[in-house]
C-alpha cells in the first residue's frame, strides 16, 4: 500500500447491493423467489371477494358457489404461511451470513490500515460494524422487494384496468402523486440521516469513554457531569432524530390518506355505475379490497425508501473506515497481503519522516546493535516506530525501508524476523496462552524460554489463566511483560520497543535489558531513562534533530 | 407480568405524551372500523335505490376521514415517537449510572463494547417496543376487537367462532412468544459477545498487524459468528413461527367468514351491504398481520432486550456509607491491619497494611511489579472496600464519610489514563460545569501544557497526543480539585527526564499543604516523600521516615536505592 494512494471512491450503492446479492446466489434465489410469491398473493384476496359477491349475485366466475370461494380463502391463507415458512429458512442464514461477511471485509480492512483515523475512535467503528453492516445487509432484500411491489401493482392495476378504465385512472392517481411526492422527500432525508447517524456516533462514543474511564470517573466524583453530558447529548441525538422522523411520519401518513382517498372517490365514482347495473357489486369489492392492499403496499413503499437511504449511507461510512482498502467483501476474498519472508538480518535501514513538525531522518540499525530513540514528551518517538512499521497514516509519507540493502515496504516488517511491542501492549479476552501465541501453533519449550526472556518465571505463570476483558486481570508491569514474551515468541531478529520499561522496576528492568542483549537481537527502543541511553551504540535525540 | 409492570413503569415520566398517543390510536381505529361500515351503507343505498344525493353523502363521508386518518395517524407515530425517546434517553441515563455504582468486581468482566451494545443497542430496542411496535401491536388488536364486536353484533354465530379462532391464534402466539423469549435472550448474549470482541479487535488492530495476526483476528471473529449464527436462526424462525401460523389462522377465519355470509344473504337475514362489512371486518382482524414483517425480528430483539434491561436495572444495594463530613485541609490517614483479596480469582491482593500519616505528609509507596500497590492505592481511594482493616481519614471511618465529600476530598488518578470526546476543558474539568476556565487555564500552565491553556474549548483531537502528553493532563485533572488526600498510581512513569523534572516540581508544589500518597517503581523519584512504605508479595516490609531509610543501610529501601544507582552508574560508564 503506497502512500501516494488516495482514498478511494465510495462505490455507488447498487453497485455493492449487487456485489452482495451475488454472494450467495443459490440461497438468494430462492429468498426471492419464495418473497417474490408471498407478495403476489396479496393479488388473492380482492379476486376472492369479487368471486364471492359474484356468487351471491349467481354471477360468479366458473359458476363458483360460495363454498367453494370459502374453501379456497382457507386454502389460500395456509399455504401463503408455508410460502412465508419457505422464504425465511433461506433468508433468514443468508441475512446473517451476509451481515458477517460485510463485518468480516471491515475488520480486514481496518486491519490492513490501523492507523487510520476512522479506525481510532472505536466507539464509532462500532457503531459501523454494527448498524451499517445491518442496514447494508438488509438492502439485498430490496431488489426482490422491489420487484414484487411491481409485480403487485402491474398485474393487480392490470386486472382493475379491464374491469374499469376510469375508475382505475380516478382511484390511482392520488396514490400515484404521493409516490412522487415521496421520491422527492427522500433527496432532504439523506441530508437528516446524515446528522441523525453522527449524533448518535456521538452519544456512543461518549458511552465507550465513559466506561473506558470509569475508574477516574468513579474516583473523582465526576459521575454526575458525566451523566448531564450524556443528558445534553441524548437531548440533541433526540433533536436530530426530530428533524428526520418528522418527515419519514408525515410520509407514512400521506400514504394512509392517499388510499382513503382513492375510497372516497371510488364511492363517488361508483355509485351511478352500481344503480345502473354498469358496475357489478363483485367489481365494486375488487377495488375496494385491492386499495386497502395498495395501501399496504404503499407504506411498503416508504420501508424500501428508507432502506435504500440507509444502506446508501452505511456505504458511505463503511467506505470511509476503510480510505484505502475496500471495506466490502468478495465471495472468494484473497488471503491477507502476506508479509514477505525476510532473510537474517544484517543491516536495517530508513529514512522517515518524524517527529512534530516532521522531519526527514535517517536510521540505521546493525544486527545485534542497541538503538534507542529519546526526546521530550509529543516529540514523535512513538510515531516514529508506528510510522516504520506502517502503521501510521496520519498524512505522512511512508517510511523507505532497505533490508540488508534490498528495498521492503514498511508492512514487510513483520515476525518472524521482525516483532514490536507498543507502549501498551493489548490483549484480547482469553487464557495467557492464547495471548502468547495469538493463532501461532503452541510450542511450550518457545513459549517458556520467551516467558523467561522477558523475566516472568515461566514455572509462577498460569498459562490458563484467563487475562479478563482487554486483558484487564494483568497488572500494568505484568502486561507488558507479557507483550514482550508475545513480541520474543519467534526469537526475531529484530525487537522494536516502545517505552518497554517504564511499567517496570528497576531490578526487573535491569534483567530484562541483559536477556535481550544476551540473545544476540537487534534492537530499536523508545526511551527517555539516561541509565538505557548510556548502554545504547546509537542515540537518536528527536529534540536535537533541528 | 413482571415485564409488563416493568414497561408501565417506564412509562409514568411520559405519560403526557402516552395519554396523546393512546387517544390518537383510539381515533386511527375508529376510523379503520368505520371506514368498511361507511362503505355498506353505501352498498345497501345503492341496492335500495336511495338518491344519489344520499350515496354522496357517504362518499363525502369518506373524502373527510382522507383528511382526518392521515392526521390521527401522524399525530399517534409522533406522540409514539416522543414516549420512545422520552424514555429511552432516561434509561440510557440510569442504566449508566447504576454501572458507575457496581462494585469492581462487575465491572471488569464487561468491555466498552459491550457496553455500548447493552445501554445503547438494548434501549433503543425497548424504546422501539414502547412506541412504533406497541402502535402496532396495540392497534392491530383494538382493530381485532372492535371487528370482532363488530361481527357479533351483526351474526352472533360467526362472531363466536371467529372469537374462538381469535383466542386460539392468540394463545397459540402466546406460548410460542414464551419460547422465543429464552432464545431472543441467548441471540441478544450471543450479540453482545461478538461486539465485546469487536471492541478488543478494534482496539489491539495495531498490535494484531504489527503481530503478522491478522488471520487470526479474522478467526476469532468468525468463531464469534458461527457461535452466533445458530442462536440467531433459531430466534427469528421462532418468531417467523408464530405468524405463520397465525396467517394460516386467518385464512381459515376468512374462509369462515364467506360460509357463513354467504349463507345469510341467501337465506335473506342479511342485506348486502352489511355482507360487506362483516368481509371487510375479517379482513381487518387478518390486515396487519401482513404488515408485520420486519417488525418480527425487531419485537424478537425487543423481548430479549426488555429481559437483559431489567436484568441490568436493579436498585443498587443500599449504600452503607455514612454521612460523617471530613475537615478542611490536609487529611491525616491511619490504615491498620488492611487485606484485600482480588475476586476473580487469580491471586493478588494485599494483606496486613499498617501505617500512619500526618496532615500533609507525603508518603511513597515502592515495590516490585505485582506487589500490591495499585490495589492499595485503589483501596485507600475507596474504589472498594477492604476485606479487613481500616482506613481513618482525619480520625474518621473513611467508610462513614459522606461519598460526595469523599470523591472531592480525595483525588485519585488510576494508573491507565482515560481521555473523553469533548474539548480539553471537557477533559481537564472532567465535564463540571463549575471549574471555571481560568482554573482549568492554570492547571494546564502548571503541568506544562501551557500551549493549550489559551485553546481550552478545542475539541481534544486523541490522534494527535503522545502519551506523555497523556499523563500531564491527567495530572491537570488533580491541579483544579480541592483535595485534602491525593492518590498517584505511577503518575510520572512515562515521562522523559525533563518533563518528569517539570512535573516533580509541580507536584512538589501542588502537594505542599496536602496529603499526599505516591507509588511508583521508581525508586529515585521518591527521594523527596516524607515517608516510604515498601511493599512485596502484597506484604508491607517497610514503612518509615524517607530520610531514615535512606540513611540506614541495612534497610531494604536502602538496599534497592543503592542497586538502582549502581547499575545506573554502571550503564553510564
Amino acid at each position: 500500500m503506497s502512500a501516494s494512494q488516495g482514498p478511494l471512491e465510495p462505490p455507488a450503492t447498487w453497485a455493492v447491493v449487487w456485489r452482495l446479492m451475488r454472494l450467495d446466489p443459490r440461497r438468494y434465489a430462492a429468498t426471492a423467489l419464495f418473497w417474490i410469491l408471498w407478495h403476489a398473493w396479496a393479488l388473492l384476496p380482492g379476486l376472492l371477494a369479487a368471486a364471492f359477491f359474484g356468487a351471491l349475485q349467481h354471477r360468479g366466475p366458473f359458476g363458483w358457489g360460495i363454498t367453494a370461494v370459502a374453501g379456497l380463502a382457507a386454502g389460500a391463507g395456509l399455504l401463503r404461511a408455508a410460502l412465508m415458512m419457505l422464504a425465511v429458512r433461506f433468508g433468514v442464514p443468508l441475512h446473517f451470513r451476509t451481515r458477517a461477511r460485510l463485518q468480516h471485509g471491515l475488520l480486514r480492512a481496518v486491519l490492513a490500515q490501523p492507523g487510520s483515523a476512522a479506525a481510532s475512535a472505536p466507539g464509532r467503528m462500532l457503531s459501523t460494524f454494527r448498524d451499517d453492516a445491518e442496514h447494508l445487509a438488509l438492502a439485498i432484500d430490496w431488489p426482490f422487494d422491489a420487484l414484487a411491489g411491481l409485480v403487485f401493482w402491474g398485474v393487480g392495476i392490470g386486472i382493475l384496468w379491464t374491469v374499469s378504465r376510469p375508475l382505475t385512472l380516478l382511484v390511482f392517481l392520488p396514490l400515484v402523486a404521493v409516490v412522487a411526492l415521496a421520491q422527492w422527500a427522500r433527496t432532504r432525508l439523506t441530508r437528516f440521516m446524515q446528522s441523525r447517524r453522527t449524533s448518535t456516533s456521538r452519544v456512543t462514543d461518549f458511552l465507550w469513554d465513559v466506561w473506558a474511564g470509569r475508574g477516574l470517573v468513579v474516583a473523582s466524583g465526576a459521575g454526575p457531569a458525566a451523566l448531564r453530558r450524556l443528558g445534553r447529548l441524548n437531548a440533541d441525538r433526540r433533536a436530530a432524530e426530530l428533524q428526520d422522523q418528522r418527515w419519514i411520519l408525515a410520509m407514512d401518513a400521506a400514504f394512509g390518506g392517499a388510499a382513503q382517498l382513492g375510497a372516497g372517490l371510488l364511492l363517488l365514482a361508483a355509485a351511478a355505475g352500481l344503480r345502473q347495473g354498469t358496475l357489478s357489486v363483485g367489481a365494486f369489492a375488487l377495488f375496494a379490497t385491492y386499495l386497502v392492499q395498495v395501501a399496504h403496499y404503499i407504506s411498503f413503499v416508504g420501508y424500501l425508501l428508507d432502506s435504500s437511504r440507509n444502506a446508501g449511507v452505511a456505504v458511505q461510512r463503511l467506505a470511509a473506515s476503510a480510505p484505502k482498502a475496500s471495506a466490502f467483501p468478495r465471495r472468494d476474498p484473497a488471503p491477507l497481503a502476506a508479509a514477505l519472508p525476510l532473510p537474517p538480518l544484517s543491516e536495517l535501514s530508513a529514512v522517515i519522516a518524524a517527529g512534530t513538525p516532521p522531519r526527514i531522518l535517517q536510521l540505521k540499525v546493525r544486527a545485534g546493535s542497541l538503538t534507542v530513540i529519546t526526546g521530550p514528551v509529543a516529540s514523535g518517538k512513538s510515531t516514529l516506530l508506528r510510522c516504520l512499521l506502517g502503521l501510521d497514516a496520519a498524512g505522512r509519507p511512508a517510511a523507505q525501508v532497505t533490508w540488508n540493502g534490498v528495498w521492503v515496504a514498511p508492512h514487510d516488517l513483520r515476525p518472524p524476523q521482525v516483532a514490536y511491542v507498543p507502549e501498551g501492549p493489548h490483549f484480547l479476552s482469553g487464557t495467557l496462552e492464547d495471548n502468547l501465541t495469538w493463532g501461532q501453533s503452541k510450542n511450550p519449550g518457545a513459549m517458556e524460554a520467551a516467558l523467561a526472556a522477558a523475566a516472568l518465571d515461566p514455572a509462577a505463570v498460569r498459562l490458563e489463566a484467563p487475562v479478563g476483558a482487554g486483558g484487564q486481570a494483568l497488572s500494568g508491569g505484568q502486561a507488558t511483560r507479557v507483550g514482550l514474551a508475545r513480541a520474543l515468541m519467534n526469537r526475531p531478529a529484530l525487537l522494536i520497543a516502545d517505552s518497554l520499561a517504564h511499567a517496570l522496576d528497576a531490578g526487573t528492568e535491569a534483567r530484562l535489558w541483559d536477556n535481550l542483549r544476551q540473545q544476540g537481537m537487534a534492537i530499536l527502543a523508545v526511551s527517555v531513562r539516561p541509565e538505557t541511553l548510556a548502554g545504547a551504540d546509537t542515540v537518536i535525540d528527536l529534540s536535537r534533530h533541528p | 407480568m413482571r415485564a409488563a409492570k416493568y414497561l408501565w413503569h417506564q412509562l409514568s415520566g411520559a405519560s403526557a405524551a402516552a395519554a396523546a398517543m393512546a387517544a390518537a390510536l383510539a381515533a386511527r381505529i375508529g376510523m379503520a372500523l368505520a371506514g368498511p361500515w361507511v362503505v355498506g351503507q353505501f352498498l345497501d343505498g345503492v341496492v335500495r335505490h336511495r338518491p344519489v344525493a344520499q350515496l354522496d353523502l357517504w362518499a363525502a363521508l369518506m373524502l373527510a376521514a382522507a383528511v382526518l386518518a392521515p392526521l390521527a395517524t401522524f399525530a399517534a407515530s409522533w406522540a409514539g415517537w416522543s414516549v420512545e425517546w422520552t424514555v429511552a434517553n432516561r434509561l440510557r441515563e440510569r442504566l449508566t449510572a447504576l454501572a458507575l455504582d457496581w462494585a469492581p468486581s462487575q465491572h471488569r468482566s464487561l468491555l466498552p463494547g459491550e457496553f455500548v451494545e447493552r445501554v445503547d443497542g438494548d434501549v433503543s430496542a425497548l424504546g422501539a417496543l414502547l412506541s412504533s411496535l406497541s402502535l402496532e401491536v396495540l392497534g392491530s388488536a383494538g382493530q381485532a376487537l372492535g371487528a370482532l364486536a363488530g361481527l357479533f353484533a351483526v351474526s352472533q354465530a360467526l362472531g363466536l367462532v371467529l372469537a374462538g379462532l381469535t383466542a386460539a391464534v392468540a394463545g397459540v402466539l402466546e406460548s410460542f412468544r414464551r419460547r422465543t423469549v429464552p432464545l431472543a435472550e441467548a441471540e441478544r448474549q450471543a450479540n453482545a459477545h461478538t461486539y465485546g470482541l469487536v471492541g478488543e479487535l478494534l482496539a489491539a488492530r495495531e498490535d494484531l498487524a504489527a503481530a503478522g495476526a491478522g488471520a487470526y483476528a479474522l478467526g476469532r471473529l468468525s468463531a464469534a459468528q458461527a457461535a452466533w449464527l445458530p442462536a440467531y436462526v433459531r430466534a427469528e424462525l421462532s418468531g417467523y413461527r408464530a405468524w405463520a401460523w397465525s396467517l394460516g389462522a386467518f385464512g381459515l377465519a376468512e374462509g369462515a367468514a364467506y360460509l357463513v355470509s354467504g349463507h345469510l344473504y341467501a337465506a335473506a337475514h342479511l342485506p348486502l351491504g352489511t355482507v360487506y362489512v362483516m368481509v371487510a371486518y375479517v379482513g381487518l382482524l387478518a390486515g396487519p398481520l401482513s404488515a408485520l414483517r420486519g417488525q418480527v425480528e425487531q419485537l424478537q430483539r425487543a423481548q430479549g432486550s426488555l429481559v437483559r434491561v431489567m436484568d441490568w436495572d436493579q436498585p443498587p444495594p443500599p449504600s452503607r456509607r455514612g454521612a460523617a463530613a471530613l475537615p478542611a485541609g490536609a487529611l491525616a490517614v491511619s490504615v491498620a491491619a488492611l487485606a484485600y483479596r482480588h475476586r476473580e480469582g487469580g491471586g493478588g491482593g494485599i494483606l496486613g497494611i499498617t501505617f500512619e500519616l500526618a496532615p500533609g505528609a507525603h508518603l511513597g509507596v515502592v515495590g516490585a511489579s505485582g506487589a500490591g500497590k495499585s490495589t492499595l492505592a485503589a483501596l485507600l481511594a475507596q474504589m472498594a472496600q477492604p476485606d479487613r482493616g481500616t482506613i481513618h481519614l482525619s480520625g474518621i471511618p473513611a467508610s462513614e464519610v459522606d461519598s460526595q465529600a469523599l470523591r472531592r476530598r480525595v483525588a485519585y488518578l488510576p494508573q491507565a489514563p482515560a481521555l473523553f470526546c469533548g474539548s480539553v476543558q471537557d477533559n481537564v474539568a472532567l465535564f463540571d460545569p463549575k471549574v471555571p476556565a481560568r482554573q482549568v487555564a492554570l492547571a494546564l500552565e502548571a503541568v506544562g501544557l501551557s500551549s493549550w491553556a489559551g485553546q481550552l474549548d478545542r475539541p481534544l483531537d486523541r490522534q494527535q497526543l503522545s502519551a506523555g502528553e497523556v499523563e500531564l493532563l491527567s495530572l491537570a485533572r488533580v491541579w483544579v480539585r480541592d483535595a485534602g488526600l491525593v492518590i498517584l498510581d505511577e503518575p510520572a512513569s512515562r515521562l522523559d527526564a525533563a518533563s518528569r523534572r517539570r512535573v516533580m516540581e509541580a507536584l512538589e508544589r501542588v502537594l505542599a499543604g496536602r496529603t499526599a500518597v505516591v507509588v511508583s517503581h521508581r525508586l529515585g523519584a521518591l527521594v523527596p516523600m516524607d515517608a516510604l512504605l515498601v511493599m512485596e508479595d502484597g506484604r508491607q516490609v517497610e514503612f518509615g521516615p524517607a530520610a531514615r531509610l535512606a540513611g540506614t543501610p541495612v534497610s531494604r529501601f536502602a538496599q534497592l536505592l543503592a542497586a538502582e544507582r549502581a547499575r545506573e552508574a554502571s550503564e553510564r560508564s
